[in-house]
């Protein structure tokens, strides 16, 4: 066998991985099998409720828009989560609690300290493990009439339609831009309901699509990429807010199975505020749109241009890193910066005030990135511009991660024309690394 | 002829505007004339005169046409519905400025 390249070999592995989960699948559906009296009583508990199951669901039942044969709807649907982080948790929660027949869930990601604070179905003994496993084992324990299926992996362009083709609802509970265009266009091209949302800071954005003749899917509503976007590891999140979008999702799967689908006037988009300015807002969105590139009238993106990674999703998102390379002669370690901080130098931190509020360096400076941009003269750097001049002192400008930071420098350079100016690589999260480990990661 | 409406931003497009989440703007139209403004102009204005960051492309791009990621609200629906750019702010219109999230 010859040799396989990094990228043809991850492929294989989120091919296999895949694979598992469908094996493992077929497995339970076995041993179901094998404890019932065959395919016809296997129908019968679809269509009829268990003893337990009225106790359980009794209090739903209750609700007129749900009843009895509410009940047996939501035990029929197949529902998907995509996404087991801050939405995804509350989602799989209530979608669990709520009784769909089979929920499946997708991540690749093990469980880290910080999605302790939102993603409630986690547990400090949890930290490392799968979270689809972790998960799995928590909603089992809440409700184990629920068939369980579970793809640690990413959904990718070669997987995302084998997985989405076996269920009849999916969430979009991802966090970049790019999956959600690949998941959006596979649910439109298979014809699945999405309920998609997101959070950000101290807002959440819910909208229900490729539901109804005439509603729209994700690319109709965002034809054209976003060109600037922020992550929860950068820009934060607030824990209730990202859970009141996903407790919505779960709320919009269950109206979606129910047969409750918006139409006309009802097509619209919920917007969140969790601190600021009106709380909840609902915006109609426009329908279905005739130049959609995925299924407009001249559809152009077809299942096989994705599957055979013919349409490039890295190069229609194409979001530039943006950060400039900087020649080596201007950068330092941060093992250099301890040694040179011991002389007279000035040590600029262009991270956020929220971020430099949180840790900063002794004798630090800060004028964050955003004002180095978005102003002529910010007043902060006016003065350490004197004081360089003055004192021919070095400036050294680190961030969190060494990104912001050579930014920074090529602008200080360029445009303020300050000389002796370096980037420390890798920032402050190296500083920890390499220097001084009792200075706190966020 | 001027007008007045309210304009608000969200989703982080509150950084370019002083942190300003919401605005009352007296506008009019951009040449002048008689005829009531439109987004247009109301994109140019805020541009050129309420904008406090430098950092324009976060707002706007080839030229003055509002950035895609941006979601426009006139009066609590989106601006496809109601003509875009071209639309004819009303008296007591309320356009809002969303930027689209992707966390989760």
């Amino acid at each position: 066998m010859g040799r396989m390249s990094r990228s043809e070999l991850n492929a294989e592995i989120a091919r296999l991985k895949t694979r598992i989960a469908e094996l493992e699948n077929d497995i339970a559906e076995l041993d179901k099998d094998s404890g019932s009296a065959g395919r016809e009583t296997e129908t019968e508990t679809e269509t009829e409720l268990g003893l337990e199951e009225y106790i359980r669901y009794g209090r739903q039942m209750l609700v007129p828009e749900i009843g009895k044969p509410g009940q047996l709807a939501l035990k029929k649907t197949k529902v998907l989560v995509v996404g087991a982080g801050g939405l995804g948790c509350p989602a799989l929660t209530y979608l669990a609690g709520a009784g769909f027949g089979t929920i499946g869930m997708v991540d690749e990601d093990t469980v880290s300290l910080s999605n302790l604070p939102r993603q409630t179905v986690y547990s400090g003994s949890s930290i490392g493990m799968l979270k689809v496993d972790a998960a799995v084992e928590v909603l089992r324990s809440r409700n184990e009439n629920v068939k369980y299926v579970c793809y640690p992996v990413a959904v990718r362009h070669d997987n995302v339609f084998d997985i989405v083709r076996q269920y009849d609802i999916v969430l979009d509970c991802t966090d970049t831009a790019m999956t959600r265009y690949l998941l959006g266009d596979a649910t439109r091209l298979l014809g699945k309901p999405l309920i998609s949302a997101s959070a950000l800071r101290t807002e959440a954005q819910i909208v229900v699509l490729n539901v109804g003749p005439d509603g729209p899917c994700y690319r109709c509503l965002f034809p054209k990429p976003p060109q600037h976007v922020d992550a929860c590891s950068d820009a934060g999140i607030i824990g209730p807010v990202v859970a009141v979008a996903g407790t919505v999702q779960a709320l919009e799967a269950m109206k979606v199975a129910l047969g409750q689908i918006p139409t006309g006037q009802q097509r619209t988009m919920t917007l969140f505020s969790g601190i600021h300015g009106p709380t909840w807002r609902s915006v109609r969105i426009r329908g279905w749109q005739r130049s959609c590139i995925v299924c407009g009238d001249r559809a152009t993106v077809s299942e096989w241009d994705i599957t055979s990674g013919k349409y490039d999703y890295s190069e229609f998102c194409g979001i530039p890193d943006g950060y400039p390379d900087i020649n080596s002669s201007h950068s330092i370690s941060v093992k250099e910066l301890e040694r040179r901080i011991k002389s007279p130098h000035v040590l600029l931190d262009v991270r956020d005030r929220t971020q430099y509020g949180i840790c900063n360096l002794p004798g630090s400076i800060n004028v964050p990135l955003s004002e180095l941009l978005g102003y002529d003269h910010p007043a902060a750097l006016c003065s350490i511009a004197d004081r360089v001049k003055a004192e021919a002192v070095p400036v050294f400008v680190i961030c969190r991660f060494g990104n912001d930071s050579r930014t920074a420098v090529q602008l200080l350079r360029s445009s303020h024309r300050i000389g002796r100016v370096f980037d420390v690589t890798g920032g402050l999260d190296m500083w920890t690394e390499h220097v001084d480990s009792s200075f706190p990661r966020y | 002829m001027a007008v007045s409406l309210t304009v608000e931003f969200s989703g982080g497009l509150e950084a370019l505007f002083n942190n300003s989440r919401s605005m009352n703007l007296s506008l009019a139209s951009r040449d002048g004339s008689e005829s009531s403004p439109t987004i247009a102009d109301l994109v140019v204005h805020l541009c050129e005169k309420v904008m406090t960051s430098k950092r324009r492309e976060l707002f706007v791009i080839d030229g003055y046409h509002v950035r895609p990621g941006i979601l426009v609200l006139i009066n609590d629906a989106d601006w496809e519905l109601e003509g875009e750019e071209e639309y004819v702010i009303q008296q007591g219109d309320q356009i809002l400025f969303a930027s689209t999230l992707h966390g989760g």
